[in-house]
Protein backbone atom coordinates (compact mmCIF):
# COMPACT_ATOMS: atom_id res chain seq x y z
CA UNK A 1 0.00 0.00 0.00
CA UNK A 2 2.75 2.43 0.94
CA UNK A 3 4.40 2.05 -2.47
CA UNK A 4 1.16 2.92 -4.20
CA UNK A 5 0.63 5.95 -1.96
CA UNK A 6 4.19 7.16 -2.56
CA UNK A 7 3.55 6.78 -6.30
CA UNK A 8 0.33 8.80 -6.08
CA UNK A 9 2.04 11.49 -3.99
CA UNK A 10 4.86 11.77 -6.55
CA UNK A 11 2.40 12.02 -9.47
CA UNK A 12 0.44 14.74 -7.66
CA UNK A 13 3.58 16.70 -6.80
CA UNK A 14 4.82 16.51 -10.40
CA UNK A 15 1.42 17.63 -11.75
CA UNK A 16 1.13 20.56 -9.34
CA UNK A 17 4.74 21.75 -9.58
CA UNK A 18 4.86 21.67 -13.40
CA UNK A 19 1.36 22.99 -14.00
CA UNK A 20 0.55 25.43 -11.20
CA UNK A 21 0.45 28.28 -13.73
CA UNK A 22 -2.43 26.37 -15.34
CA UNK A 23 -4.66 26.77 -12.29
CA UNK A 24 -7.00 29.03 -14.27
CA UNK A 25 -9.84 30.46 -12.22
CA UNK A 26 -12.19 31.51 -15.01
CA UNK A 27 -11.87 32.77 -18.63
CA UNK A 28 -13.36 36.11 -17.52
CA UNK A 29 -11.62 36.36 -14.13
CA UNK A 30 -9.51 39.46 -15.06
CA UNK A 31 -6.72 37.87 -13.00
CA UNK A 32 -3.81 39.71 -14.57
CA UNK A 33 -0.21 38.54 -14.33
CA UNK A 34 2.74 40.25 -16.00
CA UNK A 35 2.98 43.77 -17.41
CA UNK A 36 0.19 46.28 -16.76
CA UNK A 37 -0.59 49.76 -18.02
CA UNK A 38 1.43 48.95 -21.12
CA UNK A 39 0.22 51.86 -23.28
CA UNK A 40 1.42 54.51 -20.80
CA UNK A 41 4.90 52.94 -20.61
CA UNK A 42 5.17 52.75 -24.40
CA UNK A 43 3.83 56.29 -24.89
CA UNK A 44 6.61 57.59 -22.68
CA UNK A 45 9.14 55.85 -24.95
CA UNK A 46 7.47 57.09 -28.15
CA UNK A 47 7.42 60.70 -26.96
CA UNK A 48 11.09 60.54 -25.94
CA UNK A 49 12.26 58.79 -29.13
CA UNK A 50 10.29 61.01 -31.51
CA UNK A 51 10.68 64.35 -29.68
CA UNK A 52 13.04 65.88 -32.22
CA UNK A 53 11.98 63.95 -35.33
CA UNK A 54 10.37 65.53 -38.39
CA UNK A 55 9.79 62.20 -40.11
CA UNK A 56 7.75 59.54 -38.31
CA UNK A 57 7.51 55.93 -39.55
CA UNK A 58 4.94 53.72 -37.91
CA UNK A 59 3.20 50.44 -38.62
CA UNK A 60 -0.59 50.17 -38.56
CA UNK A 61 -2.02 46.77 -37.74
CA UNK A 62 -5.01 45.32 -35.88
CA UNK A 63 -7.51 42.46 -35.54
CA UNK A 64 -4.93 39.99 -34.29
CA UNK A 65 -7.61 38.11 -32.34
CA UNK A 66 -7.20 34.32 -32.32
CA UNK A 67 -4.36 34.53 -34.86
CA UNK A 68 -1.37 34.06 -32.57
CA UNK A 69 0.83 32.25 -35.13
CA UNK A 70 0.30 35.02 -37.68
CA UNK A 71 0.81 37.72 -35.03
CA UNK A 72 4.21 36.21 -34.13
CA UNK A 73 5.13 36.36 -37.85
CA UNK A 74 3.92 39.97 -38.01
CA UNK A 75 6.17 40.95 -35.08
CA UNK A 76 9.14 39.34 -36.86
CA UNK A 77 8.22 41.22 -40.06
CA UNK A 78 8.03 44.60 -38.26
CA UNK A 79 11.34 43.97 -36.53
CA UNK A 80 12.96 43.11 -39.87
CA UNK A 81 11.89 46.47 -41.36
CA UNK A 82 14.16 48.40 -38.99
CA UNK A 83 13.87 52.12 -38.24
CA UNK A 84 10.20 51.87 -37.20
CA UNK A 85 9.30 54.44 -34.54
CA UNK A 86 6.25 52.61 -33.15
CA UNK A 87 3.32 50.33 -33.92
CA UNK A 88 -0.37 51.26 -33.66
CA UNK A 89 -2.62 48.25 -33.05
CA UNK A 90 -6.14 49.19 -34.12
CA UNK A 91 -7.95 46.89 -31.68
CA UNK A 92 -9.49 43.41 -31.37
CA UNK A 93 -6.67 41.93 -29.40
CA UNK A 94 -9.04 39.25 -28.14
CA UNK A 95 -11.78 37.29 -29.86
CA UNK A 96 -13.95 36.35 -26.87
CA UNK A 97 -12.91 38.95 -24.25
CA UNK A 98 -11.12 36.23 -22.25
CA UNK A 99 -8.40 37.47 -19.90
CA UNK A 100 -5.80 34.98 -21.09
CA UNK A 101 -6.20 36.17 -24.70
CA UNK A 102 -5.18 39.70 -23.72
CA UNK A 103 -2.15 38.45 -21.83
CA UNK A 104 -0.98 36.16 -24.64
CA UNK A 105 -1.27 38.94 -27.23
CA UNK A 106 0.48 41.42 -24.91
CA UNK A 107 3.35 38.96 -24.50
CA UNK A 108 3.67 38.61 -28.28
CA UNK A 109 3.62 42.42 -28.80
CA UNK A 110 6.41 42.77 -26.27
CA UNK A 111 8.59 41.11 -28.90
CA UNK A 112 8.47 44.32 -30.99
CA UNK A 113 11.82 46.12 -31.13
CA UNK A 114 9.91 49.41 -30.95
CA UNK A 115 7.16 50.68 -28.64
CA UNK A 116 3.50 49.98 -29.46
CA UNK A 117 0.06 51.23 -28.45
CA UNK A 118 -3.14 49.20 -28.50
CA UNK A 119 -6.63 50.63 -29.12
CA UNK A 120 -9.73 48.86 -27.79
CA UNK A 121 -11.79 46.90 -30.34
CA UNK A 122 -15.37 45.64 -30.21
CA UNK A 123 -14.34 42.04 -29.44
CA UNK A 124 -12.24 43.40 -26.57
CA UNK A 125 -15.47 44.63 -24.97
CA UNK A 126 -17.06 41.15 -24.63
CA UNK A 127 -17.69 39.90 -21.09
CA UNK A 128 -15.09 41.45 -18.79
CA UNK A 129 -12.86 42.26 -21.78
CA UNK A 130 -12.95 46.03 -21.27
CA UNK A 131 -11.81 45.57 -17.65
CA UNK A 132 -8.96 43.28 -18.76
CA UNK A 133 -8.01 45.81 -21.47
CA UNK A 134 -7.93 48.67 -18.94
CA UNK A 135 -5.81 46.67 -16.48
CA UNK A 136 -3.30 45.57 -19.12
CA UNK A 137 -3.20 48.43 -21.63
CA UNK A 138 -4.79 51.40 -19.83
CA UNK A 139 -7.51 53.96 -20.58
CA UNK A 140 -9.79 53.35 -23.57
CA UNK A 141 -9.34 56.95 -24.80
CA UNK A 142 -5.77 58.23 -24.86
CA UNK A 143 -3.43 60.49 -26.75
CA UNK A 144 0.29 60.81 -27.36
CA UNK A 145 2.65 62.99 -29.29
CA UNK A 146 5.21 61.75 -31.85
CA UNK A 147 7.30 64.81 -32.71
CA UNK A 148 4.88 67.42 -33.99
CA UNK A 149 2.08 64.93 -34.59
CA UNK A 150 -0.61 64.37 -31.98
CA UNK A 151 -2.19 60.89 -32.14
CA UNK A 152 -5.70 60.72 -30.67
CA UNK A 153 -6.85 57.14 -29.95
CA UNK A 154 -10.56 56.67 -29.24
CA UNK A 155 -12.99 53.99 -28.17
CA UNK A 156 -15.64 54.01 -30.92
CA UNK A 157 -17.25 50.60 -30.21
CA UNK A 158 -20.63 52.13 -29.39
CA UNK A 159 -22.76 49.08 -30.22
CA UNK A 160 -21.10 46.92 -27.56
CA UNK A 161 -22.06 49.43 -24.88
CA UNK A 162 -25.62 49.94 -26.18
CA UNK A 163 -24.83 53.22 -28.00
CA UNK A 164 -24.23 55.39 -24.90
CA UNK A 165 -23.54 59.12 -25.15
CA UNK A 166 -19.87 58.80 -24.23
CA UNK A 167 -18.81 56.38 -26.99
CA UNK A 168 -17.20 58.08 -28.83
CA UNK A 169 -16.48 60.51 -26.01
CA UNK A 170 -17.17 63.92 -27.56
CA UNK A 171 -16.32 65.66 -24.26
CA UNK A 172 -12.85 64.15 -24.44
CA UNK A 173 -12.55 65.30 -28.05
CA UNK A 174 -13.63 68.81 -27.01
CA UNK A 175 -11.10 68.82 -24.17
CA UNK A 176 -8.33 67.95 -26.63
CA UNK A 177 -9.54 70.64 -29.02
CA UNK A 178 -9.26 73.19 -26.21
CA UNK A 179 -5.73 71.97 -25.46
CA UNK A 180 -4.72 72.27 -29.11
CA UNK A 181 -5.29 76.04 -28.99
CA UNK A 182 -2.61 76.53 -26.35
CA UNK A 183 -0.10 73.93 -27.60
CA UNK A 184 2.14 75.39 -30.30
CA UNK A 185 4.12 72.14 -30.67
CA UNK A 186 0.97 70.29 -31.81
CA UNK A 187 1.10 70.90 -35.56
CA UNK A 188 -0.48 67.79 -37.11
CA UNK A 189 -3.10 65.30 -36.01
CA UNK A 190 -3.88 61.64 -36.63
CA UNK A 191 -7.11 60.21 -35.18
CA UNK A 192 -7.10 56.43 -34.56
CA UNK A 193 -9.99 54.14 -33.67
CA UNK A 194 -11.20 50.58 -34.13
CA UNK A 195 -14.50 51.14 -35.97
CA UNK A 196 -14.76 54.05 -38.34
CA UNK A 197 -17.91 56.18 -38.85
CA UNK A 198 -20.72 54.90 -41.11
CA UNK A 199 -20.28 51.31 -39.91
CA UNK A 200 -22.82 49.32 -37.89
CA UNK A 201 -20.81 49.41 -34.64
CA UNK A 202 -20.24 53.20 -34.70
CA UNK A 203 -22.79 55.57 -33.14
CA UNK A 204 -23.78 57.14 -36.44
CA UNK A 205 -26.13 59.62 -34.74
CA UNK A 206 -23.04 61.60 -33.76
CA UNK A 207 -20.84 60.85 -36.76
CA UNK A 208 -21.14 64.39 -38.18
CA UNK A 209 -20.18 65.92 -34.81
CA UNK A 210 -17.35 63.40 -34.57
CA UNK A 211 -16.01 64.37 -37.99
CA UNK A 212 -16.36 68.07 -37.13
CA UNK A 213 -13.95 67.52 -34.23
CA UNK A 214 -11.62 65.48 -36.46
CA UNK A 215 -11.56 68.38 -38.97
CA UNK A 216 -11.07 70.99 -36.23
CA UNK A 217 -7.81 69.63 -34.83
CA UNK A 218 -4.55 71.16 -36.09
CA UNK A 219 -4.11 69.91 -39.68
CA UNK A 220 -5.56 66.43 -39.42
CA UNK A 221 -3.54 64.32 -41.85
CA UNK A 222 -5.65 61.13 -41.84
CA UNK A 223 -7.52 58.70 -39.59
CA UNK A 224 -6.78 55.04 -38.92
CA UNK A 225 -9.23 52.22 -38.20
CA UNK A 226 -9.46 48.41 -38.26
CA UNK A 227 -12.44 46.05 -37.68
CA UNK A 228 -13.64 45.04 -41.15
CA UNK A 229 -10.76 42.66 -41.89
CA UNK A 230 -9.83 44.22 -45.22
CA UNK A 231 -7.52 47.03 -46.33
CA UNK A 232 -9.05 50.28 -47.47
CA UNK A 233 -8.35 54.00 -47.74
CA UNK A 234 -11.62 55.93 -47.94
CA UNK A 235 -12.56 59.61 -47.74
CA UNK A 236 -15.84 58.84 -45.93
CA UNK A 237 -17.12 62.41 -45.55
CA UNK A 238 -15.63 63.88 -48.75
CA UNK A 239 -13.64 66.37 -46.69
CA UNK A 240 -10.21 65.19 -47.76
CA UNK A 241 -9.55 63.19 -44.57
CA UNK A 242 -8.86 59.59 -45.52
CA UNK A 243 -9.65 56.69 -43.16
CA UNK A 244 -6.96 54.02 -43.51
CA UNK A 245 -8.20 50.62 -42.42
CA UNK A 246 -5.81 47.83 -41.45
CA UNK A 247 -6.71 44.22 -42.18
CA UNK A 248 -6.82 41.15 -39.94
CA UNK A 249 -3.84 38.91 -39.29
CA UNK A 250 -5.04 36.08 -41.53
CA UNK A 251 -4.40 38.43 -44.49
CA UNK A 252 -0.76 38.68 -43.34
CA UNK A 253 -0.48 42.33 -44.39
CA UNK A 254 0.47 45.46 -42.46
CA UNK A 255 0.39 49.13 -43.42
CA UNK A 256 3.60 51.17 -43.16
CA UNK A 257 2.91 54.91 -42.88
CA UNK A 258 5.56 57.61 -43.13
CA UNK A 259 4.70 61.16 -42.04
CA UNK A 260 7.00 63.88 -43.35
CA UNK A 261 5.98 67.33 -42.16
CA UNK A 262 2.47 67.97 -43.43
CA UNK A 263 2.38 65.07 -45.90
CA UNK A 264 2.39 61.32 -45.60
CA UNK A 265 2.68 58.20 -47.69
CA UNK A 266 1.69 54.62 -47.06
CA UNK A 267 2.46 51.17 -48.38
CA UNK A 268 1.15 47.68 -47.72
CA UNK A 269 3.69 45.06 -46.69
CA UNK A 270 2.88 41.37 -46.89
CA UNK A 271 4.69 38.87 -44.69
CA UNK B 1 -38.32 32.86 -17.16
CA UNK B 2 -41.77 31.24 -17.68
CA UNK B 3 -40.10 28.07 -18.94
CA UNK B 4 -37.93 27.87 -15.81
CA UNK B 5 -40.95 28.18 -13.56
CA UNK B 6 -42.77 25.52 -15.61
CA UNK B 7 -39.88 23.09 -15.01
CA UNK B 8 -39.91 23.81 -11.26
CA UNK B 9 -43.71 23.24 -11.11
CA UNK B 10 -43.38 19.98 -13.07
CA UNK B 11 -40.71 18.71 -10.68
CA UNK B 12 -42.87 19.57 -7.67
CA UNK B 13 -45.83 17.78 -9.32
CA UNK B 14 -43.69 14.66 -9.83
CA UNK B 15 -42.75 14.66 -6.15
CA UNK B 16 -46.40 15.26 -5.15
CA UNK B 17 -47.71 12.46 -7.41
CA UNK B 18 -45.13 10.01 -6.08
CA UNK B 19 -46.20 10.96 -2.55
CA UNK B 20 -49.92 10.67 -3.38
CA UNK B 21 -49.56 7.20 -4.86
CA UNK B 22 -48.03 6.05 -1.60
CA UNK B 23 -50.47 7.78 0.73
CA UNK B 24 -52.97 4.90 0.79
CA UNK B 25 -50.85 2.93 3.11
CA UNK B 26 -48.74 4.74 5.73
CA UNK B 27 -46.11 2.04 5.82
CA UNK B 28 -46.00 1.93 2.02
CA UNK B 29 -45.65 5.74 1.94
CA UNK B 30 -42.74 5.59 4.34
CA UNK B 31 -40.99 3.00 2.21
CA UNK B 32 -41.66 4.98 -1.01
CA UNK B 33 -40.37 8.23 0.40
CA UNK B 34 -37.33 6.46 1.74
CA UNK B 35 -36.74 4.80 -1.60
CA UNK B 36 -37.29 8.05 -3.51
CA UNK B 37 -35.03 10.00 -1.19
CA UNK B 38 -32.51 7.20 -1.34
CA UNK B 39 -32.40 7.60 -5.11
CA UNK B 40 -32.36 11.39 -5.18
CA UNK B 41 -29.99 11.95 -2.30
CA UNK B 42 -26.53 13.11 -3.41
CA UNK B 43 -23.82 10.50 -2.95
CA UNK B 44 -20.82 12.76 -2.74
CA UNK B 45 -19.65 16.26 -1.91
CA UNK B 46 -16.95 17.89 -4.00
CA UNK B 47 -14.64 20.84 -3.45
CA UNK B 48 -12.80 21.83 -6.61
CA UNK B 49 -10.16 24.51 -7.08
CA UNK B 50 -9.65 26.36 -10.40
CA UNK B 51 -10.44 24.58 -13.69
CA UNK B 52 -12.11 27.65 -15.25
CA UNK B 53 -15.16 27.26 -13.00
CA UNK B 54 -14.09 29.60 -10.19
CA UNK B 55 -11.32 29.93 -7.62
CA UNK B 56 -13.17 27.37 -5.50
CA UNK B 57 -16.37 25.47 -6.29
CA UNK B 58 -18.43 23.44 -3.86
CA UNK B 59 -20.95 20.90 -5.05
CA UNK B 60 -22.85 17.68 -4.64
CA UNK B 61 -22.92 14.71 -6.97
CA UNK B 62 -24.63 11.47 -7.82
CA UNK B 63 -23.16 8.14 -8.97
CA UNK B 64 -25.07 5.69 -11.10
CA UNK B 65 -24.75 3.04 -13.76
CA UNK B 66 -24.17 -0.70 -13.38
CA UNK B 67 -20.66 -0.21 -12.00
CA UNK B 68 -21.30 3.33 -10.80
CA UNK B 69 -19.22 4.49 -13.74
CA UNK B 70 -21.28 7.63 -14.32
CA UNK B 71 -21.24 10.70 -12.13
CA UNK B 72 -23.21 13.96 -12.28
CA UNK B 73 -22.17 16.92 -10.17
CA UNK B 74 -23.59 20.39 -9.62
CA UNK B 75 -21.16 22.97 -8.28
CA UNK B 76 -21.42 26.57 -7.16
CA UNK B 77 -18.19 28.51 -7.58
CA UNK B 78 -16.68 31.81 -6.56
CA UNK B 79 -14.56 34.08 -8.76
CA UNK B 80 -12.72 36.78 -6.74
CA UNK B 81 -12.77 40.37 -7.92
CA UNK B 82 -9.12 40.51 -9.01
CA UNK B 83 -8.86 43.45 -11.48
CA UNK B 84 -12.52 43.40 -12.48
CA UNK B 85 -15.39 45.51 -11.15
CA UNK B 86 -16.77 42.87 -8.80
CA UNK B 87 -16.57 39.26 -7.59
CA UNK B 88 -18.76 36.73 -9.40
CA UNK B 89 -20.49 33.42 -8.77
CA UNK B 90 -20.57 30.47 -11.16
CA UNK B 91 -22.79 27.43 -11.61
CA UNK B 92 -21.36 24.26 -13.14
CA UNK B 93 -23.09 21.11 -14.39
CA UNK B 94 -20.53 18.36 -14.69
CA UNK B 95 -20.79 14.88 -16.14
CA UNK B 96 -18.02 12.32 -15.59
CA UNK B 97 -17.40 8.87 -16.98
CA UNK B 98 -15.12 6.63 -14.94
CA UNK B 99 -14.37 3.56 -17.08
CA UNK B 100 -11.96 1.80 -14.71
CA UNK B 101 -12.09 1.32 -10.93
CA UNK B 102 -9.07 -0.31 -9.33
CA UNK B 103 -8.30 -1.33 -5.77
CA UNK B 104 -4.49 -1.39 -5.75
CA UNK B 105 -4.47 -2.16 -2.05
CA UNK B 106 -6.84 -2.52 0.86
CA UNK B 107 -9.05 0.47 1.61
CA UNK B 108 -7.78 2.39 -1.43
CA UNK B 109 -9.72 3.00 -4.64
CA UNK B 110 -8.00 4.32 -7.74
CA UNK B 111 -9.66 5.71 -10.86
CA UNK B 112 -6.71 5.88 -13.29
CA UNK B 113 -8.73 7.89 -15.79
CA UNK B 114 -11.79 10.08 -15.47
CA UNK B 115 -13.32 11.58 -18.59
CA UNK B 116 -15.99 14.21 -18.72
CA UNK B 117 -17.36 17.55 -19.63
CA UNK B 118 -18.97 20.47 -17.90
CA UNK B 119 -21.08 23.51 -18.67
CA UNK B 120 -20.20 26.57 -16.66
CA UNK B 121 -22.24 29.76 -16.35
CA UNK B 122 -21.15 32.98 -14.69
CA UNK B 123 -23.32 35.61 -13.02
CA UNK B 124 -23.21 39.34 -13.73
CA UNK B 125 -24.46 42.02 -16.09
CA UNK B 126 -21.32 41.80 -18.22
CA UNK B 127 -22.45 38.50 -19.71
CA UNK B 128 -25.26 37.27 -21.92
CA UNK B 129 -26.75 33.96 -23.00
CA UNK B 130 -28.88 35.23 -25.87
CA UNK B 131 -27.33 37.79 -28.20
CA UNK B 132 -28.64 41.18 -26.97
CA UNK B 133 -31.03 43.08 -29.25
CA UNK B 134 -28.48 45.81 -29.96
CA UNK B 135 -26.55 43.41 -32.21
CA UNK B 136 -27.64 42.71 -35.81
CA UNK B 137 -28.74 39.17 -36.79
CA UNK B 138 -28.10 39.48 -40.50
CA UNK B 139 -26.20 38.54 -42.59
CA UNK B 140 -24.96 36.36 -39.69
CA UNK B 141 -24.99 36.48 -35.91
CA UNK B 142 -22.58 39.20 -34.79
CA UNK B 143 -21.01 37.07 -32.04
CA UNK B 144 -21.24 33.30 -32.29
CA UNK B 145 -20.79 32.15 -28.67
CA UNK B 146 -22.64 33.30 -25.53
CA UNK B 147 -20.31 35.04 -23.07
CA UNK B 148 -22.13 33.68 -20.01
CA UNK B 149 -21.63 29.98 -20.82
CA UNK B 150 -18.53 27.96 -21.48
CA UNK B 151 -18.37 24.29 -22.40
CA UNK B 152 -15.39 22.30 -21.20
CA UNK B 153 -13.99 18.82 -21.70
CA UNK B 154 -11.88 17.30 -18.95
CA UNK B 155 -9.65 14.33 -18.13
CA UNK B 156 -7.99 13.38 -14.86
CA UNK B 157 -7.24 10.86 -12.14
CA UNK B 158 -8.57 10.21 -8.66
CA UNK B 159 -7.62 8.22 -5.60
CA UNK B 160 -9.94 7.56 -2.65
CA UNK B 161 -9.28 6.21 0.83
CA UNK B 162 -11.85 4.38 2.92
CA UNK B 163 -12.69 6.17 6.14
CA UNK B 164 -11.86 4.44 9.40
CA UNK B 165 -14.48 2.83 11.56
CA UNK B 166 -16.54 -0.32 11.02
CA UNK B 167 -19.71 1.45 9.95
CA UNK B 168 -17.82 3.75 7.59
CA UNK B 169 -16.15 0.78 5.90
CA UNK B 170 -19.34 -1.24 5.64
CA UNK B 171 -21.03 1.66 3.89
CA UNK B 172 -17.97 2.39 1.74
CA UNK B 173 -17.51 5.93 3.00
CA UNK B 174 -14.34 7.51 1.67
CA UNK B 175 -12.38 10.67 1.09
CA UNK B 176 -10.43 11.23 -2.09
CA UNK B 177 -8.32 13.69 -4.04
CA UNK B 178 -8.28 14.28 -7.77
CA UNK B 179 -6.74 16.42 -10.47
CA UNK B 180 -8.13 17.27 -13.85
CA UNK B 181 -7.02 18.99 -17.05
CA UNK B 182 -9.77 20.79 -18.93
CA UNK B 183 -10.22 23.09 -21.93
CA UNK B 184 -13.17 25.16 -23.04
CA UNK B 185 -14.60 25.53 -26.54
CA UNK B 186 -12.97 28.91 -27.29
CA UNK B 187 -9.47 27.85 -26.23
CA UNK B 188 -9.81 24.61 -28.21
CA UNK B 189 -10.70 26.58 -31.35
CA UNK B 190 -7.70 28.85 -30.79
CA UNK B 191 -5.44 25.83 -30.17
CA UNK B 192 -6.62 24.30 -33.46
CA UNK B 193 -5.97 27.60 -35.29
CA UNK B 194 -2.50 28.12 -33.79
CA UNK B 195 -0.58 24.85 -33.72
CA UNK B 196 2.76 26.67 -33.45
CA UNK B 197 2.03 29.20 -30.70
CA UNK B 198 -0.55 27.50 -28.49
CA UNK B 199 1.00 24.97 -26.17
CA UNK B 200 -0.94 22.67 -23.84
CA UNK B 201 -0.44 25.10 -20.95
CA UNK B 202 -1.99 27.93 -23.02
CA UNK B 203 -5.33 26.28 -23.75
CA UNK B 204 -5.70 23.76 -20.92
CA UNK B 205 -6.48 24.45 -17.27
CA UNK B 206 -5.58 22.39 -14.22
CA UNK B 207 -7.94 21.86 -11.32
CA UNK B 208 -7.44 20.08 -8.01
CA UNK B 209 -10.20 18.72 -5.83
CA UNK B 210 -11.37 16.78 -2.84
CA UNK B 211 -14.30 14.38 -2.98
CA UNK B 212 -16.09 13.08 0.08
CA UNK B 213 -18.50 10.12 0.00
CA UNK B 214 -20.44 10.47 3.20
CA UNK B 215 -24.05 9.89 2.21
Amino acid sequence: MSRFLYGIAIVLMVVISTSCEMLDVHPHSVHITGARNVNAQNIKQIEELCASKDTIRFVLTGDTQSWYDETCDMVRCVNSLGDIDFVVHGGDVSDYGMTEEFMMQRDIFQGFNCPFVTIIGNHDCLGTGEQAYEAIFGATNFTFKAGKVRFICLNTNAMDFGFPEDVPDLNYMQQLLDESKSDSTWQYTVVSMHVQPATVVFNNKVMDQFEEYVRSYPKTLFCTAAHDHYLSATDIFGDGIVYHRSTSMDDRTITLITIMGGTYEYEYITF
Amino acid sequence: MLRRWAIVVMLLCCVAISGKSASADTLQAGVSYERLWGKLMPRMATLQFAGNMGFASLGVGWKYGKREQLESTVLVGFVPKYDSDKAKMTLTFKQNYVPIHLEPCEKVHWDPITLGGYMNMITGDDFWTKLPDRYPRTPSKFYLFPTRWHFNICMGQRVEFNLRGKEMQERRRSIGVFYEFSANESYLIEAFMNPKYMKFKDYAALSLGVVLRMF
